[in-house]
């Protein structure tokens, strides 16, 4: 309703008007040990940082303040912007970083600032206060959505003999058939559980192997 | 196919072996590889390591043992010669100028087979060495190699490693005996165009010298050598004579003090002339002046000797004078010895007790040619993709 034109004239008019909200996105990307996989290329890692800067191109393009933490060893803070040496920064900021030791993300999230948008790129393996700090993200209206990034080789292990957990190297396991099949398994019904849990909060998620394409991926959670 | 070196063959096996156990041995303990999601696999206890006896990277293996075959291959020298004859028969045919060509070749059809192999010398040493090089390369076509030497066996074909050579060759050597050519005695004979009281008359008559018009040396002792003697050096029909031309009186006023040949040194006040030899010396001043000299003519040679023997000494009478004259009488090309060798040195030439050898016995001649080289390059190339197969990654 336009209200200065029904002062003036004494008539109601009903003024359409095309605006757009600025929508401050937040990209939170898990930078734990589990990142790094598989060697040598990290590819869990270098998917995570092209998801990140390829959403933030496209939340940068429609006029969106950015903002990019990583729960890296030396943590990655970016603060709230949208000028143009914007993906510049988050690129070098992430070229200099490497994922190692467990996840601290949801304080990282804890301590920045407010968002409309919240874009977490994650394993979800050492997810730990992150589903708590997601919810109180979604009880502020904050749009949350989950990038989960999944190694090809842990959908389909290699045939070795045994295994160990980077983030924890007292988990050692043999992988003979046997335990490869209960492996596959429970994997499948995490990635499931996992799945309701995020959903359930009121969040959209999506699984990324490494296998897809970043640019694919990338229409595709803009497109959710 | 025959190896030059077949235990180079052995040497490759045994590498080959060695190879395989060691990757039949080697375990790559990795440890545990690393997965994030290693927590969804259920713990199971570790049971007891059972270390399976399996070749690792049969790619490589496979590279490393042709390598080493290929490479022992050509080590091996490897030949594709046919079947291979009985005996070969070696003939050493003397052709030296002690030898008698006709009886020479008459003694050699006498004995030679059908796949004799002739090899002519006229030195003995030379001969061995032809000879054992002959068998040595026979030893791809025949089981076994016998030797013969037909030659007079005269001292002049010996020389300080004549014995030393022969005793290289393993087997023993037939000797067919051939009488020398012409009387040795013909070495002292000379003719002779001197006075009736020349003092080297003296000289050659102590030194048991003949003389003789049929000489092949004839000695003038006059002042100058007439037309007829250059022409009886250069007569085609009789080759290699001696034209010695030593004149009598040919005393000068340079003083010196001995003259020397390849055997005898005279020292005593010599009165020499003024001329000087020119050519190959066969005698010198003690000053390094030459005092006799020798140049070709025709198929002869003319010796120009300027000693001055002096008529009223006793010089011509004593021994030393006789070694100087047997010295200055030696033919153009040099000493000569046409008797035939002593029985001993004869023993250690000959020997019937092996005369036929294996030729195993022989060592082999060096392989060359394009198949080594070939094969040699196969294995380095071999290695070369080793190195790169080995640091592919994992």
């Amino acid at each position: 309703m336009d209200w200065k034109v029904l002062a003036r004239t004494d008539r109601a008019y009903l003024r359409v008007t095309d605006e757009h909200a600025v929508l401050p996105t937040q990209i939170a990307i898990d930078g734990s040990a589990s990142m790094a996989y598989p060697a040598p290329g990290n590819d869990k890692w270098r998917l995570a940082c092209a998801l990140a800067t390829g959403l933030a191109s496209v939340a940068h393009a429609a006029g969106d303040q950015v903002s990019v933490i990583a729960s890296t060893t030396k943590p990655v803070h970016l603060a709230y912007r949208s000028n143009r040496t914007l993906i510049a920064s988050i690129i070098r900021a992430l070229d200099g970083s490497a994922p190692s030791g467990t996840s601290d993300l949801s304080r990282l999230l804890s301590a920045s600032g407010p968002a409309g948008r919240l874009v977490i790129i994650s394993d979800l393996l050492d997810v730990g206060e992150l589903l708590r700090t997601a919810r109180l993200y979604r009880q502020m209206a904050v749009d949350v959505m989950v990038a989960h990034v999944v190694a090809d080789q842990e959908l389909d292990p290699p045939r070795v003999a045994r295994v160990v957990d980077p983030e924890d190297p007292d988990t050692i396991r043999n992988l003979d058939d046997t335990a490869r099949s209960a492996y596959l398994s429970r994997f499948a019904d995490w990635r499931a559980a996992t799945m309701r849990s995020w959903q359930n909060l009121g969040a959209r998620y999506l699984m990324i192997s490494t296998g897809e394409a970043p640019e694919h991926a990338v229409r595709r959670i803009v497109a959710a | 196919m025959t190896f030059a070196a077949p235990w180079w063959l052995v040497a490759g096996a045994a590498a080959a072996l060695a190879v395989m156990a060691l990757h039949l041995l080697t375990r790559r303990d990795q440890g545990p590889q690393p997965l994030p999601t290693a927590r969804f696999i259920p713990a199971t206890p570790i049971r007891a390591v059972h270390r399976a006896l399996m070749l690792t990277d049969r790619g490589l293996l496979s590279l490393r043992l042709l390598a080493l075959l290929v490479a022992s291959v050509a080590f091996a020298q490897p030949s594709l010669s046919g079947i291979k004859r009985g005996t070969t028969q070696v003939i050493l045919v003397d052709t030296s100028e002690a030898a008698d060509s006709i009886r020479i070749a008459a003694a050699v059809e006498s004995i030679a087979g059908n796949q004799a192999r002739l090899i002519r010398f006229s030195s003995l040493s030379a001969g061995f060495i032809a000879a054992i090089g002959e068998a040595r390369a026979i030893r791809e076509e025949s089981d076994s190699v016998s030797l013969a030497i037909v030659s007079p066996l005269a001292r002049e074909s010996f020389d300080a490693a004549t014995l030393s050579i022969r005793a290289t060759w393993p087997g023993g050597i037939v000797w067919i005996p051939v009488d020398p050519i012409g009387h040795p005695d013909t070495a002292y004979e000379v003719a002779l165009r001197a006075a009736a009281d020349d003092p080297i008359r003296a000289t050659l008559a102590l030194g048991a010298w003949r003389v003789a018009d049929s000489a092949s040396t004839r000695l003038v002792r006059t002042s100058h050598l007439t037309a007829a003697d250059s022409t009886w050096t250069t007569d085609p029909a009789t080759p290699r004579r001696l034209l010695i031309h030593w004149p009598a009186n040919a005393a000068g006023d340079d003083s010196v003090g001995a003259v020397a040949t390849d055997q005898t040194v005279i020292a005593t006040t010599w009165l020499r002339p003024t001329s000087r030899p020119e050519g190959i010396a066969r005698a010198w001043w003690v000053d390094g002046a030459i005092a006799a000299a020798d140049r070709p003519l025709g198929a002869g040679c003319i010796r120009e000797i300027a000693i001055p023997i002096d008529d009223h000494s006793d010089l011509p009478l004593r021994p030393v004078a006789r070694d100087l004259v047997r010295d200055l009488l030696v033919p153009c090309s040099g000493r000569r010895d046409a008797r035939q060798a002593d029985s001993a040195t004869i023993a250690q030439i000959t020997d019937t007790t092996r005369r036929v050898i294996s030729t195993a016995a022989l060592p082999p001649l060096p392989r060359t040619g394009r198949p080594l080289a070939w094969l040699l390059a196969l294995a380095i190339a071999m290695l070369v993709a080793e190195q790169l197969l080995r640091r592919r990654p994992q």
